[in-house]
């Protein structure tokens, strides 16, 4: 069994009031709406908090626009060696390749670009490190396996590769366009005004449409279902998935 | 400006060719696999690869490509890994049929997949990167040039603003762009049947999608005023689950006409009747006449336009098509 690392999942700087001491690393950034990407600012707050704490930081991608994909660049070159980026869009991957070679070897490919099923071939594999890629990790959110505790569902197939797991929340569907803003609304279409960011204000919910008493919720453009696991799960699910080594935990929707 | 239109079946070929259309797109059973991103259905494919065969042959012989669907869309832990490879190798050797059959094209959106087919790509059959594997900037769709893909299929969700960054950023690779959209949720990334656990039933013409069982919703946490909180969610239940965005369709094509002259626009209809295929693609030849031909292209004249032919059906589209246009 391996030793777990126990990271926390953040979007937004007043959330690190959910960090304890457990947590190694911080997930930092947005991986649903290109409009939530942090700012210098915010990065720069987030890297300090970060150094402060003496832990490691992972930047969070998300798909982006040639209009959003530019906010990124000045993140990119505040990462240190040891920071990670956890990839969702092959663009970023570009942006990487042509002015932060450096960057490369810490690159992680998310939960978007992982929903391809050749991904773990070894041909792939080879693809990647001719990139300058090494793809040792897997990014697996709690709902990808009916359940935990059933074997550890197909990740315990991939024993290559080590795994994290995020929850409690884990994602159903996501848009791009956010279905909190009117359509006639100029920001709607407008990718160059900024979001007021209503996400931020309100959270819907609504019933299962068949399973009395299980819930689904609506973030900004995304809809999350949750499922908890307590300290006695997590020690069962260590012994399911062997080669489970990091426990992502989001403290709030992560929107 | 070329149209290309889904087929799954022999008859409709020669009616749709002389409605307008210049390119088809299909899929086909092949080896009990779901290789491609609609149902393994006869309702949606070719039923073997004969039918695939004769299809080929009488679009060529109207002069007319088509190309064929591989794009069919994985969840990694959702099958074990011996079921991977098998679709894998599935996929790639149909797609090395693809030479002998004489096809013009693939459209794929499994990265690996992709990368195997470029690999051994036979000549003449070109590789097109699936909106299943969006591509939503400029960046990535050099990524995929690069890897040496010829066309990309642009994402349902992109803004008007965000097609023509692209159209004038990427040189040397086609374009092609739905015409009409169904749902505002990204079709790659979307997991809603797992997470429901509502299979996607679909049999004959009966089709019960997870996404389009009502919901009942309600405001979980707020940090606003009840009553506006309760107007926003109104609001919110006109554009839940199954509702159209009417993203593209007849408001945007204003702005596709004015992209390059090789654009491709792409009739979503797979598994409709001709009738269907045939009314959609007469509105469309129409308003795409209408764009081209006439020399003052504003506003004003392309909304009379749309009323005179009574295209302008909900008042919803009318709202925004006009807040689009002003934008």
């Amino acid at each position: 069994m391996s030793k777990l690392e126990h990271v926390i999942y953040i979007t937004k700087i007043q959330d690190f009031k959910y960090w304890k001491p457990r947590f190694k690393r911080v997930y930092f950034g947005n991986e649903f709406c290109d409009k939530l990407i942090p700012t210098e600012e915010e990065f720069k707050k987030a890297m300090e908090f970060a150094r402060n704490k003496n832990i490691n930081l992972s930047l969070l991608t998300c798909q982006v626009s040639d209009f959003s994909i530019k906010k990124f660049l000045p993140l990119l070159s505040l990462l240190r060696k040891r920071d990670e980026i956890i990839l969702n869009d092959w663009g970023i991957f570009s942006v990487l390749k042509k002015d932060f070679k450096n960057l490369l070897p810490n690159c992680i490919l998310g939960k978007f670009l992982l929903n391809n099923i050749g991904v773990l071939s070894e041909p792939f594999q080879k693809f990647l490190e001719s990139l300058g890629l090494s793809q040792k990790r897997l990014e697996a959110e709690i709902g990808y396996f009916s359940s935990v505790f059933d074997k550890g569902g197909m990740i315990k197939f991939y024993p290559k590769f080590k795994i994290s797991l995020y929850y409690p929340y884990y994602y159903c569907t996501t848009a791009r366009f956010c279905l909190n803003l009117d359509y006639g609304e100029k920001r709607f279409r407008d990718p160059r005004l900024v979001c007021s960011k209503p996400c931020q204000e309100y959270t819907f919910v609504a019933d299962h449409p068949t399973k009395q008493g299980e819930k689904l919720f609506l973030k900004g453009k995304t809809w999350f279902k949750r499922q908890d696991i307590s300290c006695a799960s997590i020690k069962q699910i260590q012994k399911s998935l062997f080669n489970l080594d990091r426990l992502v935990y989001m403290p709030t929707f992560p929107i | 400006m070329k149209i290309a239109c889904p087929i799954q079946n022999l008859k409709e070929i020669e009616p749709l060719a002389e409605a307008g259309v210049e390119e088809f797109y299909c899929g086909v059973l092949h080896s009990d696999q779901h290789l491609s991103h609609r149902p393994p259905t006869e309702k949606f494919n070719f039923r073997n690869l004969k039918e695939l065969e004769e299809a080929i042959r009488i679009c060529h012989s109207l002069d007319k490509d088509i190309w064929l669907t591989l794009n069919r869309r994985h969840r990694l832990f959702d099958y074990f890994p011996f079921e991977n490879k098998l679709i894998l190798r599935n996929s790639l050797d149909l797609f090395k049929l693809s030479a002998e059959l004489k096809l013009d094209g693939v459209i794929i959106a499994d990265t690996p997949l992709l990368l195997e087919a470029i690999s051994q790509r036979p000549n003449g059959v070109k590789i097109a990167v699936s909106t299943v594997l969006p591509t939503l900037n400029s960046e990535s769709i050099t990524f995929f040039k690069e890897l040496g893909c010829q066309r990309t299929i642009l994402e349902r969700q992109m803004t008007i603003r965000e097609i023509q960054s692209i159209d004038e950023n990427i040189k040397d690779i086609e374009l092609e762009i739905f015409f009409d959209l169904g749902c505002v949720y990204m079709d790659a990334f979307c997991r809603l049947e797992p997470a429901i656990g509502i299979k996607h039933f679909y049999k004959s013409t009966k089709s019960i999608r997870p996404c389009r069982f009502p919901l009942n919703i309600s405001i979980y946490q707020s940090k606003l005023k009840p009553e506006k909180g309760s107007k926003i969610l109104s609001s919110l239940k006109r554009r839940i689950f199954g509702v159209p965005v009417l993203i593209y369709g007849l408001s945007s094509l204003f702005y596709y006409t004015k992209l390059r002259n090789d654009i491709i626009f792409k009739l979503p209809f797979r598994g409709f009747s001709l009738t269907e295929k045939l009314l959609q693609l007469k509105i469309l030849k129409s308003t795409l006449d209408f764009l081209i031909t006439e020399r003052k292209r504003d506003y004003e004249s392309y909304f009379d336009f749309l009323k005179r032919q009574g295209l302008l059906r909900h008042n919803f589209e009318d709202g925004y098509f006009k807040n689009k246009l002003r934008y």
